[in-house]
């Protein structure tokens, strides 16, 4: 009752010829949407004339890495980093603090209107930041904070996707917790900081994500509040560095790449909180 | 005495409470809610053409010229096209790239690093790479499609809204797909077993059970893909500002126009607040839509 | 003991497979089949059959490689040893749509987004069944497992028992020549596992499709099999009916896991009958549970061949019952009454428990009573090593 060994083997080519065809697949994707960083850091290891010459150099026999300091000092890529830096940080820490704040209060403590005032914040959800640029830019100029930090920070100071996610995490601490809690003396504030937040630890991981990159990829509006080195940030350091000369395409691939590193550290270490953290903006998730 | 210490603990438990959410609030109060009545407001002035001169109050006409001047059809169509070439293309790449590396290969984790990667870069990141690579004297993909010399693709009218949109997608592919893996994962593995004993081939198994379940997903994809489209604007700023020609003088990048460049106010007034009532519209229907249809999968 | 329910169709030499008016009866048959995750090994060394029109009970703890063998036998995985054949066919490299078998899963598996009748279609659909055909189908199966009035529901919306109606009748509908079963009714609560039981065994009655049936509840398998196949950390320890695997244990892993209560087995030392022991031949006595006790003389013949005096010996909870003449002395801790009889922990003079059970007619016992307990039937004498049963 052996199985006659041609209805066996056929399949076992169809499925290796199948395999091999998704590594094509696969490779091709990847070379597609690889290339453009591959040649930002090949390029960055050149020199301009280098990158300009043709054929072009696709693989750095003899890198050098100097533009990466020329991008970081002369073109101010460090300056604009540490300002995003200070912008980003500062934005995140108060971002969670009042909305971890808000958002406890309207899941736990009684206070009259507090579901009209809870509407009120959710509300702000449905008004995009890009539909007040105008008037905001002249409540900035008017407090005398144009061309400062407070005017990149300040804005942000609240958001309405943090108190929206953490009133839905409070609510979800069982009601037994809050009354153990209260038979131990704990006020509001004691139950919030040891126990509610911990509780919630991943949320403010993902949240901390989130909050920090829409901060430090922000772009229209430092932009217009913006306009010497000395407060700009990155993304509009980038501005600054794409119009340099052709003589220092390389600097401008270093500069990108400057630019990109501290998310891309940042990406690497809080990978379990990446997908929860993309999508926190998604009110359903 | 004790409904007394009752009322002045509930008491002590609002200011509390009132506390707690004031800092949130004055934010939206001063950022959000002040300047969109303003941004009404302003559109209900005529910026003077001279500097210097007093604004002149016009009423709800404006609204009505601005929104049916030429400059602002076209702008929203460029928007609509822009939202056309991103959206669409970009979920059905992610599906497919996430579908392609949701499989038990050796190495696959290489592929995932790098379909994910772009989530590294911002749009300012994106746009420079890319328009460096585009520069019709040095960029090596000028070169590669045969451009070198003459007007480059960013500076050709037809081409410039797809190069935009081009470098739009492939800085948001990172991002669908890590937001389509982790949906293809929550999938679970028993209902596509099933499937297979049921004699479903694997396109047939795709379309027929994974397809379905990854619709919420792909809705949601669709919502903020269209919602950031229609914000997009560093891509704009730093590859064509608009140009050429006003073919890639999207909405958002109008009103930056109108405010920042001409210092019309109240033109920009206007514009801001159709975009804002754009996106209201689109949020509102993303909450309708999901409550009603999406999430078949949760009993209720 | 033999043959019992055996009444499905009978086998003609090697074929594997038979023709009824239902459609074709396959058995399955896995010869020496291994699978590895890395360096888990889930199955090993399984050589196991399934007759045509037999319902195979697949019997043990979670994790011990049930699932894995379904899922070998299924298709959707591929054994790393040895040969799977359903029927005649060997089909280690068929694929799972063309190995004519249906499966239910623990978790039922519903699409989520399909109606019920969409469901159930879904087979046919997928082999392309013309439509008006589809539509009778699905109607007679529904008819038979009273589901007709939810096919136009999606599962979301349905109890967890008419979950696993639908589940059974979209793996019933095209009429597979196997069924697979993976844990169906774990997620019912016991009255309507109870039912479905029931409902089950009369389904297979009726298609006799040969069926495996997984399960880690040893009353449902006792229950439900034809035979039973006990695995325990993906090997197979024992094949038979449920009366020869309950009444003779192959090793101590079976006779503790099949029966309920499991078998009191403890050590015991060999004090006579035997060539170490000395003493008359035919007696065998063990020092057991803290007293002495005769075995009975088939065990002399089996220890004859057992070079040591120590060994495990079981004895079932019905055959463990007070008696003043009783050389084992113990205390009643635990009393359960179960009608006819009482059932006893007993905590012994060394600390262990045992589980005995008192008739009715044998005096009521009460918590703390001091107690004599005399064996009252079968002893299964086990080798200590190796756990294997010493005799027959
Ligand atoms: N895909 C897999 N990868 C690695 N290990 C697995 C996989 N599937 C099952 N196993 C392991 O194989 C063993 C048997 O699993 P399974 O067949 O599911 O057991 P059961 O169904 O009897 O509970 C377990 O130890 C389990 O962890
Ligand atoms: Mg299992």
């Amino acid at each position: 009752m052996k199985a006659d060994p041609s209805v066996t083997a056929r399949p076992r080519t169809r499925r290796a010829v199948s395999v091999t065809f998704r590594y094509v697949l696969l490779g091709i994707m990847a070379v597609i949407i690889g290339f453009p960083i591959y040649i930002t850091v090949v390029n960055s290891l050149l020199s301009a004339p280098q990158i300009a010459a043709r054929p072009p150099t696709l693989f750095p026999l003899h890198p050098m890495w100097g533009s990466f300091a020329t991008a970081f000092n002369q073109a101010h890529l460090g300056i604009y980093l540490r300002n995003s830096m200070i912008v980003t940080v500062l934005i995140m820490v108060a971002e969670l603090l009042t909305s971890i704040l808000a958002g406890y209060a309207f899941a736990c403590v009684r206070f009259p209107f507090r579901r009209t005032i809870f509407m009120l914040c959710i509300a702000t959800l449905m008004v995009p930041m890009e539909a007040t640029i105008v008037p905001n830019r002249q409540t900035i100029v008017e407090l005398g904070w144009f061309n400062s930090f407070p005017a990149l920070i300040v804005p942000f100071l609240a958001s309405g996707v943090g108190i929206f996610l953490f009133r839905q995490a409070f609510l979800g601490v069982p009601r037994d917790l809050h009354d153990a809690a209260r038979l131990d003396g704990y006020g509001h504030f004691r139950f919030l900081t040891r126990i509610a937040v911990p509780l919630n630890r991943p949320l403010i991981g993902a949240f901390a994500l989130y909050a920090f990159l829409s901060a430090w990829n922000q772009y229209l509006w430092p932009l217009i509040v913006t306009e010497t080195n000395g407060v700009r940030t990155v993304q509009i350091g980038l501005r600054q560095l794409q119009a340099l000369n052709v003589d220092q395409t390389n600097v401008i691939f270093a500069g990108t790449l400057l630019a990109a590193l501290p998310i891309f550290v940042l990406l690497l270490i809080f990978q379990r909180q990446l997908v929860r953290g993309l999508t926190a903006g998604a009110l359903k998730g | 005495m004790i409904p007394d210490r009752n009322r002045s603990r509930k008491w002590r438990e609002a200011l509390l409470g009132y506390l707690w959410v004031l800092p949130a609030l004055g934010v939206f109060a001063v950022f959000v809610f002040y300047p969109l009545g303003k941004a009404v407001w302003l559109g209900l002035y005529r910026t003077p053409p001279f500097p210097n001169l007093a604004s002149k109050y016009v009423g709800a006409s404006q609204y009505g010229s601005v929104l049916s001047s030429a400059p602002f059809l076209h702008s929203l169509e460029r928007t609509v096209l822009f939202v056309i070439f991103t959206v669409p293309a970009g979920i059905v790449l992610g599906i497919a790239l996430a579908a392609l590396a949701n499989q038990r290969l050796a190495g696959i984790r290489v592929f995932r690093t790098v379909f994910s990667s772009t989530v590294a870069t911002s749009t300012a990141v994106a746009s420079v790479i890319f328009f460096t690579l585009l520069d019709p004297q040095v960029g090596l993909f000028s070169y590669w499609l045969g451009k070198r010399g003459g007007t480059g693709i960013l500076q050709n009218p037809t081409l410039a809204l797809p190069a935009v949109s081009v470098v739009t997608l492939w800085q948001n592919i990172g991002f669908t797909f890590i937001l389509m893996s982790a949906a293809l994962q929550s999938i679970p593995d028993e209902l596509l077993d099933a499937a297979r004993i049921d004699g479903a081939a694997s396109w047939f198994r795709f379309r027929s059970v994974t397809l379905p379940l990854l619709s919420p997903t792909v809705f949601f994809a669709g919502v903020v893909g269209i919602i950031g489209s229609f914000q997009a604007f560093g891509q704009i700023d730093l590859l064509t500002q608009g140009g050429p020609n006003n073919h890639t003088l999207v909405l958002i990048y109008y009103i930056y126009q109108a405010a920042f460049t001409n210092n019309n106010y109240g033109l920009a007034a206007v514009l801001s607040v159709a975009l804002f009532l754009i996106l209201l519209i689109l949020t509102l229907g993303q909450f309708w839509f999901l409550e009603r249809r999406v999430f078949y999968g949760r009993e209720s | 003991m033999a043959g019992v329910a055996r009444e499905f169709p009978d086998l003609t030499g090697e074929a594997g497979e038979v023709m009824t008016d239902q459609g074709k009866i396959s058995a399955v048959a896995l010869d020496r089949v291994s699978k590895r995750y890395g360096d888990v090994e889930a199955v090993c060394d399984l050589t196991l059959q399934a007759e045509p029109g037999e319902l195979l009970v697949l019997l043990g703890p979670s994790g011990c490689g049930k699932s894995t063998v379904l899922r070998l036998i299924a298709g959707l995985e591929s054994p790393s040893e040895g040969t799977v054949r359903i029927g005649t066919q060997v089909v280690n490299d068929v694929d799972p749509k063309d190995r004519d078998v249906a499966m239910v899963f623990q978790s039922y598996a519903l699409y989520p987004h399909l109606s019920v009748r969409r469901n159930i279609e879904f087979p046919l659909r997928s082999r392309h069944f013309p439509s008006n055909e589809r539509g009778e189908l699905v109607l007679r199966v529904a008819k038979s497992l009273q589901i007709e009035h939810l096919l136009d529901r999606k599962p979301a919306q349905l109890s967890g028992g008419q979950r696993q109606r639908v589940a059974l009748a979209r793996a019933v509908v095209r009429r597979p020549a196997v069924f697979l079963l993976d844990e169906p009714l774990s997620n019912l609560d016991a009255q309507l596992r109870i039912e479905m039981r029931a409902e089950l065994v009369e389904m297979h009655a009726r298609l006799r499709t040969t069926s495996i049936y997984v399960t880690h509840d040893q009353t449902e398998a006792i229950t439900m099999g034809h035979r039973i196949a006990v695995m325990h950390d993906g090997r197979l320890q024992q094949v038979g009916t449920p009366r020869a695997v309950y009444e003779q244990p192959a090793n101590a892993f079976v006779a503790g896991f099949v029966g309920n209560p499991p078998m009191n087995i403890l050590p015991a030392h060999i004090t006579s009958g035997t060539a170490n022991s000395g003493g008359a031949a035919g007696v065998v006595s063990a020092n057991f549970l803290g007293g002495e006790i005769a075995l009975g003389a088939e065990h002399s013949v089996a220890l004859r061949g057992f070079s040591s005096d120590e060994v495990l010996a079981g004895v079932r909870a019905e055959h463990l019952s007070p008696d003043p003449e009783g050389t084992i002395h113990a205390t009643v801790s635990l009393v359960e009454e179960l009608g006819d009889y009482q059932q006893l922990a007993c905590r012994l003079g060394t600390g262990q428990l045992v589980t005995a059970r008192a008739r009715s007619g044998a005096g009521t016992f009460a918590t703390g009573d001091a107690i004599a307990l005399a064996v009252v039937g079968e002893v299964h004498l086990f080798d200590p090593v190796t756990s294997q049963r010493i005799g027959s």
